[in-house]
């Protein structure tokens, strides 16, 4: 089934439809009249900017990286036009230094950051807040807690740029992104392109202009934190006066859920605080609890404003996503009351657990065996093979940020600090992020390494976004394809091989000739995704029967297509040693059966 | 601005289709007038894991994620994530299962079997437990590509959604060459009996 329903009440023009948050933050960029989009994909923020290019008003791609995404964006609201980059929050990190200096220098154009916390770390490494960077940025930060806020906030954030010349960031987390909820559609509102004008006073930073901008930035944020006071963005409802919570988010929601009764100051800027507000509403009501999500940022900025009778963090969580039973369990811990008691969970069940795995035919499953076989340290990075680590492939090492791959084996080899072979092991995508400039200092320094560059053309793990290796643009449109041959040797790689990662004997080959070279040496593997852009499904294996001695080799590639059966123990009399192939999963690859050695797997006969 | 709320929960593994039956299922709550709020976790998720999708429909509806014990319904793509999604399920509540194995490659390595006893394992005297192979007799009406249909037939029964919004939003979803099949096959789904 596709995503027909959805896809056809978007595109209305008004109307009542239900979004995910992510699809209400790309409705909220056409509603606003944004001209130019741009982003690098990261779970939970991937599908903005995959549905802001089903607008056609707007100029939608996906960039190098979230700093490059980042300075498109500068480009475009320096031209004056409406601009929306998105990105998950680590990848914030990444454009940190143009989100610093674009704070300083003010823009032209309305110009918003929508970036996606992750609580919870569902598919992140880190688990921050998205609101240290607002205030480090000296920034505004709007926080919906609906995908009915996630659009409206959108359009508010490039008023509130306008009005105080600043970026502004809209803050979302993994439940507000990936919540479907009820949105009413308005129209698009245009604004017209101003165009470049030169002012080189307030767009060039060097220091004895950027220190000007420092004064206006320091102007701005008392001007900001003033307007906090009455926007209509942060929200009182009294209800009961005996307690009150101070909320932001999807925790406003779960707050709700728990204690309706309450009453709620509800944050829709989360950065800068309305002091006055917040200190209103606490002397009016008898507990003040506050409830936020993820780090304790309300908590210490209101602990600098001097109040410290409140209930905070401690109570509900130091780690994880918050959920109606975290704040319902915290009340209770507190010892506020509430009017319902929670539901009663049912006995669980043991299940035997399902971790996800490389899919049937990745084309990285034969290459990290292949590091296996040779016995190689494997520095490796962010993507689909990152799941390499696991059983029973278990071929990387390490993983620690997007690129780091390479760099971190420079080091350990300028070190000497490996008995075994040195192999980076990086993504085609990962590689463009940001594996070309580590790559230029192991050529530099002329440091013996491997870089083996798994290249399947798309950025997979976020849900298949092209790359610039891809051949075509986030529109579908087709572009030119960039030749990593070409560009690893033009930063001066002596030794480049290409090999098929079907072939593990091959890549194995590949391998020893690359780690037998002196200097930095490039493998290219040569095989795309099997489920992006197109699903790639060749004849089946099976396995034979009679001569498969149920010695579970098979079993040690981590095919979801190869495993045991129960109609395959039943109607074998090796039992429960039956092994099977999923012939409807099976693309063909071939990885399982060079490995067999009763040769048993044999290709399917049509 | 109380909330009153039906609790719909759907697993099973990534690929299977969890994601779009809620997605049909929501939307089908929305065409009703009822207010609705779908909720999941996606990320490596596709990747043969867990799929749990979450539908909370009636008046003020605030959280997105069914909390343990509060599920009204749960719709299982796959038998072990019955058993791993029960928790969820209120005391009296209505779990429907697709009785198809997926075994995890990674028993293999753990020497876990595969449980057996499914059903027997998730009665407990107050739940309604429907289960069927949905993938054998999707293979019956036609083809495997069904079995969302025929679960989210099976499932409409239980709900108290109007049969016309289902309808209109399967029209909608469905190409013509498909809908035709893929209404007759949630007709079946309709007139299973347990």
């Amino acid at each position: 089934m596709g995503k027909a329903v959805g896809d056809k009440r978007k595109r209305e023009s008004e109307g009542r439809v239900l979004l995910s948050g992510n699809e209400a933050f790309a409705r909220g960029a056409y509603e606003a009249g944004v001209v130019l989009a741009s982003a690098y994909p990261g779970t939970p923020s991937s599908e903005i900017l995959l549905n802001v290019a089903g607008y056609k008003e707007i100029i939608a791609d996906w960039a190098a990286n979230e700093k490059t995404a980042f300075e498109i964006g500068i480009g475009a609201a320096m031209a004056g036009a409406r601009t929306m980059v998105s990105m998950k929050q680590p990848g914030v990190s990444v454009a940190l230094d143009p989100l610093l200096n674009w704070s300083h220098t003010g823009t032209p154009g309305g110009f918003v950051l929508v970036a996606c916390d992750d609580p919870g770390q569902h598919s992140s490494q880190t688990e921050d807040d998205t609101r240290t960077y607002a205030k480090l940025a000296r920034v505004p930060c709007l926080d919906p807690s609906d995908s009915m806020e996630a659009k409206e906030f959108v359009g508010e954030a490039l008023d509130l740029s306008e009005k105080f010349d600043t970026p502004v960031i809209v803050k979302s987390t993994t439940r507000v992104s990936h919540s479907k909820t009820v949105v009413d559609l308005y129209p698009r509102r245009e604004y017209p392109i101003k165009g470049f004008e030169r002012n080189p006073n307030k767009y060039v930073v060097v220091p004895g202009r950027a220190i000007l901008r420092e004064t206006e930035v320091i102007k701005r944020l008392a001007t900001l934190k003033e307007y906090v006071e009455t926007s209509p963005l942060n929200k009182v409802e009294w209800n009961s006066k005996e307690v009150g919570i101070i909320t932001s988010g999807i925790a406003y929601y779960y707050a709700k859920r728990v204690i309706p009764e309450a009453s709620f100051l509800k944050l829709g800027i989360s950065f800068p605080l309305p002091e006055k507000m917040i200190k209103d509403f606490a002397s009016k009501v008898k507990k003040l609890v506050v409830i936020e999500e993820t780090r304790p940022f309300f908590e210490e900025e209101m602990k600098i404003m001097g109040m410290h009778d409140f209930i905070g963090m401690d109570y509900f969580r130091i780690q994880g996503e918050l959920s109606p039973e975290v704040v319902r369990e915290g009340l209770k811990k507190a010892g506020i009351g509430m009017k319902q008691s929670g539901p009663v969970a049912s006995a669980a069940i043991d299940a035997p657990p399902r971790p996800p795995t490389m899919c049937a035919g990745c084309p990285h499953r034969g290459i990290f065996l292949a590091f296996k076989k040779i016995n190689a340290n494997v520095f490796s990075d962010i993507g689909c093979y990152t799941l390499a680590f696991a059983p029973p492939i278990s071929a990387l090492h390490t993983a620690i940020c997007m690129g780091a791959s390479i760099g971190n084996a420079v080091g350990v080899a300028k070190v000497g600090g490996s008995d075994k072979p040195i192999i980076a092991a990086i993504g085609d995508g990962t590689f463009v992020h940001s594996g070309m400039t580590p790559l230029y200092d192991a050529v530099y320094t002329q440091t013996n390494i491997t870089v083996v560059i798994l290249d399947n053309r798309i950025t997979a793990m976020t849900g298949g976004q092209p790359a610039a290796e891809s051949g075509f643009r986030a529109n579908g449109s087709p572009t030119v394809t960039v030749d990593l041959d070409a560009l690893v040797r033009g930063i001066g790689v002596k030794f480049v091989k290409h090999v098929d990662p079907y072939d593990i004997k091959g890549c194995i080959e590949g391998l020893k000739e690359a780690i037998a070279f002196e200097g930095p040496a490039v493998v290219l593997t040569n095989r795309p995704c099997v489920l992006m852009p197109k699903k790639i499904k060749g004849t089946s294996y099976v396995i034979l029967e009679d001569k498969c001695t149920g010695c579970g080799i098979c079993m040690t590639v981590g095919c979801p297509a190869v495993g045991m059966s129960d109609q395959a123990a039943k109607k074998s009399k090796k039992g429960e040693k039956a092994r099977i192939i999923d012939t409807v999963l099976c693309t063909g690859c071939s990885v399982c059966a060079q490995l067999c050695p009763q040769d048993a797997i044999q290709l399917m006969e049509k | 601005m109380k909330e009153t709320a039906t609790n719909v929960l759907v697993v099973g593994v990534g690929g299977q289709g969890a994601v779009m039956a809620t997605e049909l299922t929501s939307e089908v709550a929305l065409l009703a007038g009822y207010d609705v709020k779908k909720g999941e976790v996606h990320g490596m998720s596709q990747r043969g894991g867990v799929i749990a999708s979450h539908v909370r429909f009636g008046k003020n509806i605030t959280s997105p994620i069914i909390e343990k014990g509060e599920a009204d319904y749960i719709l299982a793509f796959e038998a072990v994530e019955a058993l791993r999604a029960v928790d969820c399920l209120k005391p009296d509540g209505t779990i429907i299962i697709n009785d198809q194995k997926i075994v995890p490659p990674i028993a293999h390595f753990l020497k876990i079997d595969y449980p057996d006893k499914i059903k027997e394992k998730l009665e407990n005297g107050k739940r309604k437990v429907l289960i069927f192979n949905a993938f054998e007799k999707a293979v019956g009406l036609g083809s495997e590509l069904l079995v969302n249909t025929l679960l989210l037939g099976v499932l409409s029964k239980q709900l108290k959604l109007p049969e016309k919004a289902w309808k209109e939003v399967l029209t909608i979803q469905f190409a013509k060459k498909m809908l035709d099949k893929n209404l007759k096959t949630f007709e079946a789904g309709r007139a299973m009996k347990f």
